[in-house]
């Protein structure tokens, strides 16, 4: 009993340093990923990192489940995307950002910089009209070259759906800049 | 510019501002967080696999139990024999002693018959003791007789003389057997020229 006991507390050590050993391998890569998604929607460096920290540091307890690298980043990827969704929501500090923005005050000096800010203020708020579900799939898409297939793995979601979802997109983008 | 030229100049705008790289802090922070919680133990419900894991165990204990009651319900028993003597006990107790019949070769069943009967007149309501004679089963039909006998002697239908009477015959009888008679056989020699033959008899 006692040598069955030892057996299986050394397989349960094992597989511990066996998962942090992958988390440690993984880290990069996925901070990467899981601060990109919440920068899509926060567009804030510093809100973008936490919540990617807090993703990681709970993926790091899921990780006993999510051992297969693909289900792992679709997690990771979803995760922070809500997480990110809600702190955009319950942020005070968003529309403080916002307002400065768009004050005056901000206006680069140089031409190409107030081009850059033009455009920027206009791709945001062009992602920001699309509905949630088609608005993850574009981001998605722009994230690391992702296509098709990859952005269907990410989401859950079968190949067909997500191309409908941005050809809807598209439509929806082209519609709006007229 | 058309439509589509702006859009894809949208979406190259978005691949750009989404190229934008984490700190390297970000890593460090994280590994840190992960650091300063606490350890976790070997039952600690966020455990990695916890849960998982919880739900096997539960299942391999069902099914062990599972095999265990199979294996109990399976299991060849021994059947103790049916208590015979509370049958014969059961019959009614004759008032008064009764004379045994001398019957000189009885078989061992019945002795342990009659020994039986006698034991349920004498005791009647009394429990078998745990060291008693060897039980003996008794057909319905020999029950039967036993008790139509004690009946009979209990009213005196049936005493000691009525078994003496009874002539029993030891004497084996006498087969007479006929005298055998065989008749002579008589062979006539065939008929030859040469002769020198007779009647044989």
């Amino acid at each position: 009993m006692d040598e069955f006991a030892d057996r299986l507390a050394g397989t349960l050590v094992s597989a511990d340093s066996t998962i942090e050993r992958e988390f440690e391998a993984g880290l990069p890569e996925w901070s990467r990923l899981a601060f990109r998604v919440a920068y899509s929607v926060l567009r804030q460096r510093e809100d973008a990192e936490d919540v990617a920290q807090d993703t990681l540091t709970k993926a790091h307890r899921q990780l006993g489940q999510l051992r297969d690298r693909e289900r792992l980043r679709g997690w990771l990827v979803r995760m922070s995307w809500r997480m990110a969704i809600d702190k955009r929501g319950s942020d005070a500090r968003r529309v403080v950002r916002e307002q400065a923005a768009t004050e005056p005050d901000s206006v680069p000096s140089s031409e190409d910089a107030v081009l850059s800010v033009e455009r920027s203020a206009r791709l945001w708020k062009a992602i920001d009209s699309l509905s949630e579900k088609l608005r993850i799939v574009v981001v998605l898409a722009s994230i690391e070259g992702h296509d098709v297939a990859a952005v269907a793995a990410l989401l859950g979601l079968p190949e067909g759906t997500v191309k409908s979802r941005l050809f809807e997109a598209r439509k929806q983008l082209r519609e709006r800049l007229q | 510019m058309n439509q589509d030229d702006r859009i894809e100049e949208l979406l190259n705008d978005l691949d750009a501002a989404l190229s934008v790289e984490p700190s390297p802090a970000v890593a460090a922070k994280v590994r840190a967080r992960i650091a300063s919680e606490p350890a976790r133990g070997w039952l600690t419900w966020h455990r990695p696999g916890f849960v998982g894991q919880t739900f096997r165990s539960a299942g391999y204990a069902v099914v062990l139990v599972i095999a265990v009651a199979a294996a109990y319900l399976m299991w060849p028993r021994t059947t103790p024999a049916p208590k015979v003597p509370e049958q014969m006990s059961s019959m009614a107790p004759a008032p008064g002693p009764i004379a045994t019949p001398p019957v000189p070769d009885r078989p061992a069943t019945m002795t342990s018959v009659a020994s039986s009967v006698k034991t349920a007149r004498t005791q009647p309501a009394r429990a078998v003791p745990a060291a008693r004679e060897p039980e003996v089963l008794v057909s319905p039909a020999t029950r039967l007789a036993i008790a139509q006998l004690s009946a009979a002697a209990r009213d005196g239908r049936v005493t000691a003389e009525s078994f003496s009477a009874t002539p029993v015959s030891t004497e084996l009888d006498v087969i007479t057997v006929a005298p055998i008679v065989i008749d002579v056989i008589k062979i006539e020699p065939p008929a030859t020229n040469s002769g020198g033959g007779g009647t044989v008899r």
